[in-house]
């Protein structure tokens, strides 16, 4: 497992630069956030400045096996034309990552929580759909998709589905990805949206299994999605991190802690020195103790 | 489609036959009896007499007592001494509920919080397994019974599904039915629990469909479970009555409310009528 963090803690810096930043702090590994993602998609020269995260990589100790794309990609939309244009983007976004080495990208199950359970029940044949013909563009980059797992909604939410949002359990992830049928689609396990759910992060990594690809670290007080470093929540990380080597989990171990940020780079930087030392704390203690 | 009120509507100690001539005297059409009463019929002396003049109470004064709510207990725990216990108490309720002219049994589909997945599909598998005992039961005493729709949990409760709790979402009730696959098989639509999982209350009623057959009619404010008066909290009712018209439905629109109680009795007879009066408003709207 690889002490990781996604690139947008600092999210202020181009990517090439906000790469070469965390590799020199000793990050193991990084997850290409979904901020650096777009910025190189939408830059004049994409390729050149995908390249240049990749020479960067290359002259470090550090790696970057995941991505996380489009956050707003909804593949399950209603909308023709948003649901296109969403996959296209996602398309796009793997073949740039394919040429970092990115071979996992981190994707939202999507959906809009329709009004009529026929259109829930429709939206969810459209992704499978949509998943399957993403996941068989991605295998020709040898490159999988992690769908991830997220929170029901807000209290005052109303729709034909109350105020839950597909894929908020696992179990929803496993029949997703059942029927999308495709090897290399697995899971990213936020276990701070899992925290928020009341799915404790021992259970929730057990449930995933093998089918577990990819992680989104971050800590919360089991109310609201707060994305903090870990041990500054609630989440039982001594039992959730013995249950990640259970299940011979080798993937990054990586932290998307926006809840961290808000100050100039160099300060951030400070203050990950802080939270570096202590995930890196939290994995050698789980290591001793098993 | 009439208007009823479950009796625990007046409690305070007011004999059940006393209710059930209030219930008429403020322009109640029907009513559920309830868990209260029924315990009340089980306990007394002479338990199959009470519910007889129960049911000869109900007819003269043309009350109709089409559903009663049975045992709150968790009849999906997976211990099996206690869902036993559960069972043969829902077996006496039945007994009583069917000589008090009851034709309906309202049951919680429980389960709780399973740690596990494991353990969640095994409780799947005891409730399908206790709601065809359930039915078989009611089935020889002419009964049908009810499945209720629940809410999501808020709270700290965790689970192999989180807070998510089951039956919350109506296709949940659907597949316990379709498991179960007995005839007197239904569901009782809770309006209160719709809104509080943020389920609109027409589309409720529709996702019913024709299985739809009873009901729990009251209000809130969309995060308590208040059990307040129609157009006292947040539910869309023009739409929801929409929706009950729209499957059909011509049973009872039971009120699962307990306005007043602790008040005078004068008091409560006031509120019960402006509640029949508002109630009958929604439905003629």
């Amino acid at each position: 497992m690889k002490l990781a963090i996604w690139t947008a803690i600092l999210v202020e810096l181009e990517p090439a630069e906000a790469v070469a930043q965390l590799a020199a702090q000793g990050w193991d590994g990084l997850e290409l956030s979904t901020e650096h993602i777009v910025a190189i998609e939408e830059a004049g020269r994409p390729e050149e400045i995908a390249d240049e995260v990749r020479e960067v990589l290359e002259e470090s100790n550090c790696v970057m096996p995941q991505v996380h794309l489009l956050i707003s990609a909804n593949v399950a939309a209603a909308d023709e034309f948003e649901r296109r244009r969403d996959m296209a983007s996602v398309r796009r976004q793997i073949e740039l990552c394919s040429r970092m080495g990115v071979r996992i990208g981190v994707i939202h199950p999507g959906g809009d929580q329709p009004d009529a359970f026929a259109d829930e029940l429709a939206e969810r044949e459209r992704r499978v759909e949509s998943f399957r013909k993403l996941a068989d563009y991605a295998a020709q980059f040898d490159f999988s998709l992690a769908i991830e797992n997220m929170t029901d909604g807000a209290r005052d939410r109303r729709s034909s589905v109350g105020q839950r949002r597909y894929g908020a359990t696992i179990e929803e992830l496993h029949a997703l990805i059942d029927a999308i049928d495709r090897p290399n689609v697995g899971i990213c396990l936020d276990v701070g949206h899992a925290h928020v759910q009341g799915i404790d992060m021992a259970e929730g990594v057990r449930q995933c299994g093998d089918r577990l690809i990819a992680t989104h670290i971050q800590d919360n007080d089991g109310r609201s999605d707060q994305h903090l470093a870990p041990i500054r929540g609630s989440i039982d990380w001594t039992a959730g991190i013995a249950a990640l080597r259970e299940t011979g989990y080798e993937g990054l171990f990586n932290l998307e802690i926006p809840g961290e940020r808000g100050l100039p780079p160099n300060l951030t930087l400070k203050r990950l020195e802080g939270v570096l030392e202590t995930a890196r704390w939290l994995l050698t203690q789980s290591q001793e103790g098993t | 489609m009439y208007i009823g009120a479950t009796t625990h509507i007046i409690l305070d100690d007011v004999p059940l036959q006393e209710v059930l001539q209030r219930m008429a005297d403020v322009g109640f059409k029907g009513g559920e009896l309830s868990l209260i009463h029924l315990r009340q019929l089980i306990d007394s002396d002479s338990p199959e007499a009470a519910a007889e003049r129960t049911r000869e109470a109900a007819d003269e004064l043309g009350l109709l007592l089409p559903q009663s709510h049975l045992t709150m207990a968790d009849i999906a725990c997976l211990d099996e001494a206690r869902r036993e216990t559960e069972l043969a108490a829902i077996e006496r309720e039945i007994e009583l509920s069917a000589i008090a002219g009851v034709k309906i049994g309202i049951l919680h589909p429980g389960g709780g919080f399973p740690a596990t997945l494991a353990e969640y599909h095994e409780v799947q598998r005891v409730r399908i397994d206790s709601y065809s005992r359930a039915c078989e039961i009611a089935a020889e005493h002419g009964m049908t019974i009810a499945i209720e729709n629940t809410y999501d949990a808020h709270g700290d409760e965790t689970s192999a599904i989180g807070r998510r709790r089951f039956g919350a979402i109506i296709p949940d009730l659907h597949a316990v039915i379709d498991a179960v696959d007995a005839e007197n098989f239904g569901i009782c639509l809770d309006t209160g629990h719709t809104n509080l999982f943020g389920l609109p209350l027409g589309e409720a009623f529709r996702q019913c469909g024709d299985r739809l057959i009873g009901t729990h009619v009251h209000d809130n404010n969309g995060h308590d479970d208040q059990h307040i008066e129609p157009t006292r909290g947040t539910i869309d009712w023009e739409d929801g009555v929409a929706g009950l018209r729209e499957v059909g439905w011509d049973g009872i629109f039971n009120l699962e409310i307990a306005p007043l109680r602790g008040h005078p009795i004068e008091a409560q007879m006031l509120r019960m009528r402006q509640v029949v009066e508002t109630a009958r408003w929604l439905l003629d709207h």
